[in-house]
């Protein structure tokens, strides 16, 4: 810089300086020597306007440059604050929603409902994971017609169907509700936009209509709807407030406000008492025996007597949970709990029990059955119109002798009589933890008191009606030494190791009878198997007791329907020490069926296969 | 250390030290910095330099530079006492806190960015394993599901067939309970019989399978 320095000479003292001449020459010094340098040195002499028409040009340029820069950095925060407030203030609260509407993410749907697993461990109801298909046309990036054709497989349905939704809306067309996981791939690999799967869960029932009656099913929003998916909802939904949690951009869910606790969702099952194997058993005795008698429909209860829980309840009609809408409503109703009918003679037993515990009879007792008695205006006979002289208790049973019952129940008091069949639980429910269970009913005790006929019907299980589960309660008293105890289909919850981690309470079983006397109602009904009317459930080797029901139905407007019969069997195994009681109903088999021919062959069915599952010794 | 009066008016090249401050002559020895032959090579070469980037033509300064040889006499400084202050506590203290903190520093900073790291990482392989968890459950679920629809079918079609036979009791084969070995129900517990351990010249007993 030879004109700096011309202009600018190096004068200490009495020209001074420029800091430019120095660092112009290379001149290695630091900032602080050069303020130092500047302080001690004088300012070139002369005016302001000589000294600015004598700066250089470069120097000029600086200056513009400095101001460009400043500018250019002025603007620059400028636009930024301008876009910070728009950002912050005026879309501020439409961006946080946006914001967090994308970055959070709802586990709701990742949540199944508990299965369902019977005594030994078989599934009977489980979660499987499906998808929901939905197509977004506006998105598509291929012709219509063509994804319709490869949607077609794979959503079974045909593509002209699907072509047609597609042009109704823009958005929003739900195409498939339950695609199973390979065909969700399928759809995933065809790579197409505006189609969206959304992840959820499906109730698939693996055991088909097993047991349908017992765990009813799941509608399309997966909400119980019969049977115990219904009744134990709390125990079946286990977590369902979803988990409100962050995801990345890739859709990757981070552990945000999320406790261990909150995943581990899925390890306990709730275990039934129901045993797949017995439960089959019954399902194809049952089917059997409404084929051969036409009839209208059929239950078959087996329930342990001594807590009460039940290894086997089939319906019959019923229906296939996994395709429930192909039913009528009312088949997704358990008529062996929601229902109620008149037992007929499968009651005797009780009665004769009541008036043995009210001590009216004794075992040894003779009563002369006459084939006809007349109570006031009515008359009462045997089923077989013909009467058949003196009778002992356990003969009254094993012929079913109606004119024997009456005399029996003659003895007590009937207001007695009465407050026995309260005491027994009719009018009541069972207290079962199934859905919709009916109140068994029982005629007022004025009525009972005033009216004679009313306690003679009684006498042989007409005139009162009570679910056949309750009936399968009551006759249960009697094998287990006289309490009632509350029938359930629930064992508790299990973790996946299979071990039992809740159990439900129920109530204490009440003594009814006393155990001497059951022990003789129990052998009277051994008797009815061996030598009675019983007979076709006699198993080679096992002591059975038993009782058979013929019992005419009632109609809808008062009294009986014409024709219509409930045939029912109930029998006790082993009898000798008692384990099991089985009811078999037969709802209106064909003229000329009996307890003794539509139910009795059916319970001895399944009391084999208790016997084979269960492994009952011989007697 | 001792301290000068500033040499204010002295120019920049006569001083013989950065920080203005004037050193004994012996410690300038130790540094090198009063050595006459060393700052006359360093002036020559700086002259050197400048004659080579004027202009041969230029006129010279109008006033010569004056070298360090001819000013650079040394003042007849009185000779300074030879004492060193030792450095205060303070001072040193501060010092150590100074390197202490830098060190604690760098440790936090090391630390903040490894805590920072690690935290990211976590979430992502949280949610990698997640994924291969919901991934798992849902496999489970689908062998689980199709395990049982077998088994369904397998009982349907043992009900059709005419090849297979409904287990009933008259089919079933009872073994009696044995009775309890007499060695159990003796009442005569006190002197139970040792079991004879086999010898090596009894060969062993068969034990009739």
């Amino acid at each position: 810089m030879p004109d700096s320095r011309k202009v600018l000479p190096l004068r200490p003292k009495q020209g001074g300086t420029s800091k430019r001449h120095f660092s112009g020459q290379g001149f290695r010094q630091n900032s602080r020597q050069r303020s130092r340098t500047a302080r001690s040195w004088q300012l070139p002499k002369g005016t302001v306007a000589e000294r600015v028409t004598q700066k250089p040009i470069s120097e000029i340029f600086t200056k513009v440059r400095l101001i460009i820069i400043w500018v250019l950095l002025i603007l620059a925060i400028l636009a930024l604050g301008l876009r910070l407030y728009y950002l912050q203030v005026l879309g501020g609260q439409a961006l946080a929603t946006k914001a967090k509407s994308q970055q959070t993410v709802e586990l709701r749907l990742s949540v199944p409902r508990r299965s369902i697993v019977d005594q030994q461990g078989n599934v009977l109801a489980i979660d499987r994971p499906a998808y929901s298909l939905y197509a977004h046309p506006k998105l598509f990036n291929r012709d219509p017609k063509i994804i319709a054709d490869l949607l077609a497989p794979l959503v079974q349905r045909p593509a002209g169907e699907i072509l047609a939704q597609f042009q109704q809306q823009p958005s929003g067309i739900r195409l498939a509700i339950f695609l199973r996981e390979e065909e969700a791939r399928r759809v995933e690999s065809l790579y197409i936009n505006g189609l969206e799967l959304l992840p959820k869960y499906s109730r698939l029932y693996p055991q088909g209509d097993l047991a349908a009656e017992i765990l009813g099913y799941v509608d399309l929003e997966h909400r119980g709807q019969a049977g115990l998916e219904f009744h134990q909802r709390q125990l079946l939904e286990q977590n369902s407030s979803p988990l409100v949690t962050r995801q990345t951009a890739q859709g990757n869910i981070l552990p945000d406000n999320i406790h261990l606790g909150d995943l581990n969702f899925d390890d306990r099952r709730l275990i039934v008492t129901i045993d797949s194997r017995v439960q089959r058993a019954a399902r194809a005795a049952l089917k059997t025996s409404l084929r051969n008698f036409g009839a209208k429909r059929g239950a078959v209860i087996v329930m342990d007597i001594q807590d009460g829980s039940i290894p086997a309840l089939v319906v019959e009609p019923t229906f296939n949970a996994n395709e429930y809408f192909k039913f009528p409503v009312d088949r997704f109703k358990n008529w062996a709990i929601a229902d109620i009918y008149e037992p007929g003679s499968t009651f005797k037993p009780l009665n004769v029990a009541i008036a043995l515990e009210a001590g009216t009879i004794k075992p040894t007792d003779i009563f002369n059955d006459s084939g006809r008695l007349y109570i006031g205006e009515d008359m009462i006979q045997n089923s077989d119109r013909s009467g058949r002289g003196d009778m002992s208790l356990t003969d009254i049973l094993a012929y079913s002798s109606n004119i024997g019952m009456v005399k029996i129940i003659q003895t007590l008091p009937p207001k007695v009589y009465h407050d026995w069949l309260e005491k027994l639980g009719l009018g009541k429910k069972t207290g079962v933890d199934l859905p919709f269970e009916a109140t068994s009913s029982l005629r007022e005790e004025k009525d009972f008191t005033s009216k004679q006929i009313e306690s003679a019907t009684a006498a042989f299980g007409q005139g009162f009606a009570l679910t056949p589960l309750h009936l399968t309660q009551m006759v249960g008293s009697l094998a287990n030494g006289g309490k009632l105890v509350t029938p359930h289909v629930i064992k508790g919850l299990v973790n996946d190791q299979g071990k039992l981690v809740w159990e439900p309470t129920y109530p204490e079983s009440k003594q009814i009878f006393t155990p001497k006397n059951t022990k003789l109602v129990l052998k009277m009904m051994e008797q009815v198997v061996e030598n009675g009317t019983g007979k076709p459930a006699r198993i080679p080797g096992y002591r059975v007791a038993g009782k058979t029901g013929t019992a005419q139905k009632a109609g809808p407007n008062g009294g009986y329907k014409d024709g219509a019969i409930v045939a029912s069997f109930i029998g006790i195994i082993p009898a000798n020490a008692p384990r099991y009681v089985v009811l078999g109903v037969v709802d209106e088999p064909r003229k000329g069926a009996f307890g003794s021919t539509a139910a009795a062959p059916m319970v001895k069915e399944v009391m084999e296969a208790l016997i084979s599952v269960k492994q009952i010794p011989p007697s | 250390m001792s301290f000068a009066p500033r040499p204010i008016n002295r120019p920049f090249y006569q001083r013989n030290n950065r920080s203005g401050v004037n050193l004994p002559p012996r410690d300038a020895e130790n540094f090198g910095i009063g050595n006459k032959s060393n700052v006359a090579d360093f002036t020559a070469r700086r002259r050197q330099q400048f004659s080579q980037l004027s202009p041969p033509n230029q006129n010279p300064p109008q006033r010569p530079l004056v070298f360090p040889d001819n000013l650079a006499k040394p003042k007849p400084t009185p000779p300074a006492p030879n004492f060193v202050t030792p450095t205060p506590w303070w001072l040193r203290s501060l010092s150590y806190l100074k390197y202490g903190s830098g060190v604690v520093a760098g440790g936090l900073i090391l630390f903040a960015l490894t805590a920072y790291g690690s935290n990211v990482s976590t979430q992502q392989q949280w949610s990698e394993e997640f994924k291969q968890l919901e991934s798992l459950r849902r496999t489970e679920r689908q062998l689980v599901a199709a395990n049982e629809i077998i088994k369904n079918q397998a009982a349907q079609q043992s009900a059709q067939t005419k090849q297979l036979v409904r287990l009933d009791p008259s089919r079933r084969v009872y073994l009696p309970t044995p009775s309890p070995l007499p060695q159990a129900t003796s009442k005569n517990t006190a002197a139970p019989e040792p079991t004879p351990s086999p010898s090596k010249n009894s060969p062993a007993p068969p034990l009739g399978y």
